[in-house]
């Protein structure tokens, strides 16, 4: 526990020594602000709805740029082999670095409250925007940022390349994005309903509404467990092979 | 300390190590030699505990490295061959964070320990200095820093001074040898003189297999073969005279004239039966006859010697690749030498440590 606090407190340093932390938090904030002054001067309502909707767009990009880093680079250098000689489990140095990462996101995130903020002072106290929606959508897309950078690391497990780890990321993420668009082509039956399942967006539309349904945070909660389960594994097995 | 048992581990189809055994006890530095690709950086990472083995048992201070690794690396400090760390944080933030994975979790004992190993690897003066931006020397001693961090008992250090100048390798040399007062090390290199000059023990190891392991003392005496002795006379006109009057001698083998200087002195190599001694006797000989003796010297078999004959008898042929990377000396001159011997070792010649080789080594140490 004291080993993973450690390692996450230092990957978050990274983030904000490196300028692909820097150059993703400009993006994200650049992003976030374009959708928001379109959403409102467009949509004129005081709803973030529409604003969570298209900032989902943005992670597909930045989430494999956050974590592309954490397990790709300290494969290239070698200095894996230095954590791993040290009194830590594999799992502790996997779980530590995506929290670093998780904690990178978070701070994000906090960055964009100015966005309600800026409702309220809008629109006033009396026609305000309804906190029920805003809250529960930004819940979702926290889950949903922390499945994407758990996949993020699984895919800089694979490789001692960030190029690699960046774009094994984005395809994986697209695919789990492309799927959500499947079910609204096909169909609707067995196939339409597993793969809205499975579809990334479609657990993130409820929130959006301001519905917290815990189907849709389990969903989200075994992503994370999932992929970085296989980064684990995919570590022992890449240093056994060796 | 350290008990490797018949350890083997496979890459693939092939061995890297085979059937390795030896142990290190407490407060050695055991000196691990070997070519390039011989499994010295292999048998290192199994003893850390960072590759499993294919087959045998590694106990370090007790514990078993397969089942009980972690424990193992709370006792051991290691320094990987490419000293392999950090660049985007200073030297004193990394030493904090690598001691506080290795269980130095009070903050001020940990900062405390940061400088005791700071001030004994000499990296005090760039403490707040990135690590990316610090020299090769100074990279080695943030490395072999972290080693030390955690006080292990055991210390496995990978070419500890491999691309440093002289003056570093010998400052490191120094610190190696200082640090085995309480701690046990094992180094492995492939440069010789750094055996002599730091082990107390020395493995040497060629394709996979451990084919010497003694103290450097013995290794040179026993494996040495007949005892080489160089000598300089001036007084007789030929040297055939003096071949003759040195060959009479009970227990002198050969004696081969050299290229003389001109002047009328006259160079021979004489050897002679293992252990006899007879330097005495040369030169009771010589000045007996008249004749003026200017220089007499034994020439002592060195470790680069052993090494060439231990790591060239299982295997003559020694591969293409092999031979390329061979034993990077410290100087030009002495890898022409050693280009020199590999030709003769891929032509399927024995090596020359036959009478008939120059002297060559006696001087160099």
């Amino acid at each position: 526990m004291r080993n993973m606090w450690a390692i996450a407190v230092k990957e978050l340093r990274s983030f904000y020594v490196s300028p692909v932390g820097w150059v993703a938090l400009a993006f994200w904030l650049f992003g976030v602000g374009l959708f928001f002054a379109l959403d409102v001067v467009q949509g004129k309502q005081a709803s973030m709805q529409s604003w969570f909707s298209t900032v989902e767009v943005l992670l597909l990009f930045l989430g494999p740029a956050v974590t592309m880093r954490l397990l790709a680079e300290e494969q290239r250098t070698g200095t894996m082999e230095v954590l791993m000689t040290s009194p830590v489990r594999d799992w502790e140095v996997v779980i530590g670095k995506y929290l670093g990462a998780l904690i990178f996101w978070a701070s994000m995130i906090v960055v964009t409250f100015v966005y309600p903020i800026i409702l309220v002072l809008v629109s006033g106290a009396t026609n305000g925007p309804d906190f029920g929606p805003i809250i529960s959508g930004y819940l979702g897309l926290f889950l949903m940022g922390a499945a994407f950078l758990a996949i993020g690391v699984f895919t800089s497990s694979l490789s001692g390349n960030q190029v690699i780890a960046y774009i094994a990321g984005f395809i994986v993420l697209l695919t789990l994005w492309i799927i959500g668009f499947l079910t609204q082509i096909l169909p609707a039956g067995a196939i339409a309903n597993t793969l809205t399942a499975l579809s990334v967006t479609s657990h993130f539309d409820d929130f959006g509404k301001g519905v917290i349904d815990l189907a849709n945070i389990l969903f989200y909660l075994s992503m994370v467990a999932a992929a970085l389960f296989a980064s684990v594994q995919v570590l022992e097995l890449r240093r056994a092979r060796q | 300390m350290i008990e490797v048992d018949h350890l083997t581990k496979y890459y693939g189809p092939s061995p890297a190590v085979q059937d390795v055994s030896f142990t290190v006890d407490k407060g050695e530095i055991l000196g691990f030699l070997g070519p390039n690709g011989a499994g010295k950086s292999t048998t290192m990472r199994i003893i850390t505990g960072y590759l499993p083995s294919s087959e045998g048992t590694v106990y370090v201070d007790g514990y078993d490295v397969g089942k009980q690794s972690l424990e193992v690396r709370r006792h051991v400090g290691y320094l990987p061959e490419t000293v392999p760390l950090y660049t985007d944080i200073t030297p004193v933030d990394y030493l904090d964070f690598m001691g506080k994975i290795k269980g130095l979790s009070n903050g001020a004992e940990r900062r405390k320990r940061i400088e005791i190993v700071m001030e004994q690897v000499r990296i005090s003066d760039v403490r707040h200095k990135l690590i990316g931006r610090l020299s090769k020397g100074y990279r080695q001693r943030v490395g072999l820093a972290n080693a030390l961090i955690h006080n292990p008992e055991v210390l496995i250090l990978d070419e500890p001074t491999v691309g440093l100048d002289p003056r570093q390798i010998i400052e490191i040399r120094e610190l190696i040898k200082s640090l085995a007062a309480e701690h046990t090390v094992v180094l492995s290199t492939h440069i010789l003189p750094e055996v002599s000059a730091t082990c107390s023990r020395v493995v040497i190891i060629n394709r996979g297999r451990l084919v010497a392991l003694d103290t450097p003392v013995h290794l040179t005496e026993e494996t040495g073969g007949p005892e080489h002795i160089t000598l300089q006379v001036h007084g007789p006109q030929d040297s055939a005279t003096v071949q003759a009057a040195l060959l009479a001698l009970p227990g002198v083998q050969t004696a081969t004239a050299q290229a003389g200087t001109g002047d009328g002195v006259i160079l021979l190599d004489v050897t002679t039966v293992p252990g006899a001694n007879l330097r005495p006797r040369l030169a009771q000989t010589i000045v007996g006859k008249g004749w003026d003796l200017l220089e007499l010297r034994a020439i002592s078999l060195s470790l680069e010697d052993v090494f060439l004959r231990v790591t060239s008898v299982e295997d003559p042929q020694v591969e293409p690749e092999t031979a390329d990377t061979f034993l990077p000396g410290e100087d030009a001159a002495y890898e022409e030498e050693l280009a020199y011997e590999q030709e003769a070792t891929l032509d399927g010649e024995p090596l020359p440590v036959a009478p008939s080789s120059p002297p060559r080594k006696g001087g160099r140490k």
